[in-house]
């Protein structure tokens, strides 16, 4: 449960996992007197003005298509287990596997002056992860993730499997890539971080109201041709960042970061939208009660195009596919990319050559690779699961991905 | 500190009653209970120093383990199953227990046994900061800590002032009590209070129309620990250092680490650092570890300075020090890796018994053996010296790593240039075959060893 109170330019928030009627009551009436001593105590600042808000009242469910509240303990068991087995049976080399099956049943209810609201959600994920050795001891793996708001989530194909496992066998010869510049094709699990790490931690207007992020000067300007557009939606059903409405009560609804190749509006919380007089967005998320909100992405993608996977690696004479990474780090002042963990394949004369490279980086200036930006594929994902920081803290559950991406020149080391 | 009559007391003894029930009527092996109480105190500024939010929070967090001693195809198999507990409500936590104890019969474990008390021996070092716990404590009530943050808010604007070209453009300060509380069927219970106090700061350095910024943050135990002056000076420079900086060159031989890269690299805060995450039990006992207990951790021809690697959870009024490990394991100072050799492993009581060795107790701060070079020694010319990292995030596996580069210095030709970007990559086993390591030292949250550690060939990518 948290508290909170504006005060006319600063938020107060008190934060309990108390639960009863009476201890809520009285911590309440403690806090309310903390607030007016602070009030008191304290030279007032820059008056704030918070933006109205209309009388709502509405509770909102996941749809799962199986309840895994009605899934026997023992089956989910069984399907790890059975899982571990398929894995471990496809190859002598695997020295190990792990398989995950996780669910969450998240309930909010948001009361104001203004709204009642109330949120059920369910996830369920599945993180697949065969771990091989390689010949000189060294340890290495492959992992997908999957996410679904019920139980189906399970229903991962024996031949996805199959293909899991394979690539961990393919990474157990994989090499280290030789520093440059090249042409690439990004998979969506790596478009999607690039979304998100590069571009949309710059678009946090609270960061922007910081002066920690170049997105300020490109507001309403190109950064890409005008097929690009980049999408940060928490309501695009049955992904692992989506959600009804966020922490501060806003019903969620999509934000173009990017129309058409123009930088569009940021995305905020309550507090950096009263600051610099902005739309509100539904991305005022917290970690859990006993932290700020801040303005947070939950799902983030480029938006489909008309191209395909197989003509961008036709295309191309010498480069690279990317097919997947560990994560990334935002550097919103400097427009800076950071991808680390990548896994490549080498593209020569338009065809994928087999030949593997394992923890890849990518860096670069943002700008320059949406502007290189080639192609954008028809065929589109926003798969598995991800936790986000600000900086190195404050995790939220995200997600990301879309398209693939043609681009013509990327750092890779 | 709050007044609220303590729920989870209460909570904790029915949970703990309705488990010794559950033990006597043989339906549990053994159980385990985790308590951690957290007050948090939180300041927040926006720009111009503004106050943006101030925050206070009280949360308890109590978990419970049921374990089940069951054979299966004629091996000793344990099941366990953990579980939060959430209300006070008698029937409901009993409903859980009976749900954890189904759960066990489902888990096929190798047998081990959870340490008994003359594991849990745990040493009384100082974690918390007295002046902390007085002004939670002393009457003030909630406002007492949020005015110590207020006032040393105050002083970090006013220092910022005292420098030009550069505005403090964001800042929070958080203040945090935990009391962690361990007791299980065997006779554990240990109990520690630590305090930590968490600063980040938003660095914005102006030359015209030029800016660049600098994101420091510092953790530490002691508000006396908090040098106000000395953390304004060198996040100042780095900041100002970012804005008169280039792009890298492509550039392969020697790499100097120094100051936050440090830390980022021996006690990386998102995932383990490959060094150390070869010496749990864990990795060994799922067949994953790369080294030999007696044998040396970097394989082939070694040159310069050889590792030694402790695990120190006991270092006074440092955030990374516990008393006990989250089974209740007494801490201790352990070596790890001694002159290269690997010579000890970090393992819970679990993992320990599989591997028929003694428990560690907890991952404290990690201590780095000091060289045989000066600093100045390490930075001869021509070399990279890389003072922070965009974010330095290695495979704990394989060691392999690719890290932008968020302030570096090329030191060539009697010059110091600074530079932005480009990424430092190589794998960390092999950049060992070839380091050297400072003979001063500093200790910090974290780590303490080496001022400066210089790997002799190791690739920064950038221009060609």
């Amino acid at each position: 449960m948290k508290f909170r109170i504006f005060d006319g330019q600063a938020f107060h928030e008190h934060g309990t996992s108390w639960t009863t009627e009476d201890g809520l009551l009285q911590q309440a009436h403690t806090f309310a007197r903390h607030v007016a001593h602070h009030i008191a105590r304290h030279k007032p600042g820059i008056a704030v003005a918070l933006p109205p808000e209309k009388q709502l009242q509405h509770d909102f469910s996941s749809k799962p298509l199986i309840d895994p509240a009605a899934v026997p303990l023992a089956d989910k068991v069984a399907f790890c287990t059975t899982t571990y087995g398929k894995i471990m049976a496809s190859g002598k080399e695997f020295a190990n596997a792990k398989v995950v099956l996780g669910e969450f049943s998240e309930v909010k209810v948001f009361a104001s002056k203004h709204k009642l609201l109330s949120q059920h959600i369910t996830g369920c994920r599945i993180v697949l992860m065969p771990l091989v050795k390689t010949s000189d001891g060294d340890t290495r793996y492959h992992y997908e993730s999957f996410f679904k708001p019920g139980y189906e989530v399970t229903h991962v194909s024996d031949e996805k499997i199959q293909q899991i496992a394979a690539m961990a066998l393919r990474i157990k010869d994989a090499k280290k890539i030789s520093p440059g510049t090249y042409e690439a094709v990004l998979h969506p699990y790596v478009s999607g971080v690039l979304a998100h790490e590069s571009f949309g931690h710059g678009m946090e207007a609270d960061t922007i109201y910081k002066e920690r992020a170049m997105a300020k000067e490109y507001l309403g300007k190109r950064i890409a041709s005008s097929s690009v557009s980049i999408v940060e939606n928490p309501a695009i059903e049955g992904k692992h960042g989506g959600y009804f409405f966020d922490d501060e009560g806003q019903l969620a609804t999509p934000t173009y970061l990017v129309k058409a190749g123009i930088v569009g509006s940021p995305i905020t919380d309550l507090s950096s939208a009263a600051r610099m007089h902005l739309q509100r967005t539904a991305n005022g998320r917290c970690e859990s009660f006993d932290h700020k909100s801040y303005a947070r992405m939950s799902t983030i993608y480029f938006e489909a195009g008309s191209g395909s996977k197989d003509a961008m690696i036709a295309s191309i004479k010498d480069g690279y596919f990317l097919y997947n990474t560990g994560g990334g780090m935002e550097d919103p002042k400097g427009w800076g990319v950071q991808i680390q963990g990548i896994l490549a394949e080498r593209i020569k004369n338009g065809k994928l050559t087999g030949e593997l490279f394992y923890e890849v980086g990518m860096t670069g200036f943002l700008p320059s690779i949406l502007g290189s930006i080639a192609g954008i594929s028809k065929e589109f994902l926003v798969e598995g699961v991800g936790s986000c920081g600000k900086g190195h803290k404050e995790w939220v559950r995200v997600a990301d991905g879309g398209p693939y991406l043609h681009v013509k020149q990327v750092e890779l080391s | 500190m709050t007044t609220i009559p303590p729920l989870f007391y209460p909570t904790l003894e029915i949970a703990r009653s309705l488990l010794a029930r559950a033990r006597e009527e043989k339906k549990a092996a053994d159980w385990k209970l985790a308590h951690e109480h957290t007050h948090r105190w939180n300041v927040y500024y926006t720009k111009g120093a503004e106050l943006e939010d101030v925050l206070q929070s009280e949360r308890h967090d109590l978990t419970a383990t049921a374990y089940v001693k069951q054979g299966k195809s004629g091996k000793r198999l344990m099941g366990e199953s953990s579980f939060p507990i959430l209300s006070n409500n008698e029937n409901a936590i009993r409903q859980q227990i009976q749900d954890a104890l189904f759960a066990c019969t489902l888990t096929d474990k190798e047998d081990f046994d959870i340490p008994d008390d003359s594991f849990a021996n745990a040493p009384a070092i100082e974690l918390a900061d007295p002046e902390i716990i007085a002004a939670a404590s002393d009457g003030k009530g909630e406002n007492g800590v949020h005015t110590l943050l207020a006032e040393l808010g105050e002083r970090f604007s006013g220092e910022f002032k005292k420098y030009g070209g550069v505005k403090l453009n964001g800042m929070e300060i958080h203040a945090s009590i935990t009391e962690r509380r361990v007791l299980n069927s065997k006779g554990v219970d240990v109990h520690q209070k630590a305090t930590e106090i968490y600063i980040e700061t938003v660095i914005t350095a102006v030359d015209g129309k030029r800016e660049s910024e600098f994101f420091p943050a510092m953790t530490v135990s002691r508000l006396s620990d908090v040098d106000v002056t000395a953390f304004v000076k060198k996040y100042v420079t780095f900041a100002k250092d970012v804005l008169s900086s280039s792009p890298p060159c492509l550039f392969t031989g020697a790499v100097v680490l120094s100051e936050d890269a440090i830390p980022d690299f021996f006690a990386p805060r998102i995932d383990d650092a490959p060094l150390t995450a070869h010496t749990f039990g864990s990795t060994h006992y799922m067949g994953l570890a790369r080294y030999e207990k007696g044998k040396q951790v970097i394989p082939g021809k070694v040159q310069g300075d050889k590792i030694t690697l402790v695990n120190d959870p006991l270092v006074p009024l440092n955030p990374a020090s516990q008393r006990f490990d989250r089974d209740g394991i007494a801490a201790r100072r352990q070596v790890l890796i001694d002159k290269g050799i690997f010579v000890g492993f970090v393992a819970s009581k679990r993992f320990a018994d599989y591997l028929k060795i003694q428990p560690s107790g907890p991952l404290g701060v990690i201590e780095l053996g000091a060289g045989s070079k000066t600093v100045k020694e390490l930075y001869q010319q021509p070399c990279i010296e890389i003072v922070s990292f965009s974010s330095f995030v290695p495979n704990s596996l394989s060691g392999d790593f690719a890290a932008e580069i968020r302030l570096g210095y090329l030191h060539k030709d009697g010059q110091k240039l600074p530079f932005k970007g480009g990424m430092v990559s190589g794998n960390v086993f092999e950049a060992f075959a070839n380091v050297y390591f400072s003979e001063e030292t500093i200790t910090i949250p974290d780590y303490s060893g080496p001022k400066a550690v210089r790997f002799e060939k190791l690739t920064v990518s950038g221009r060609e």
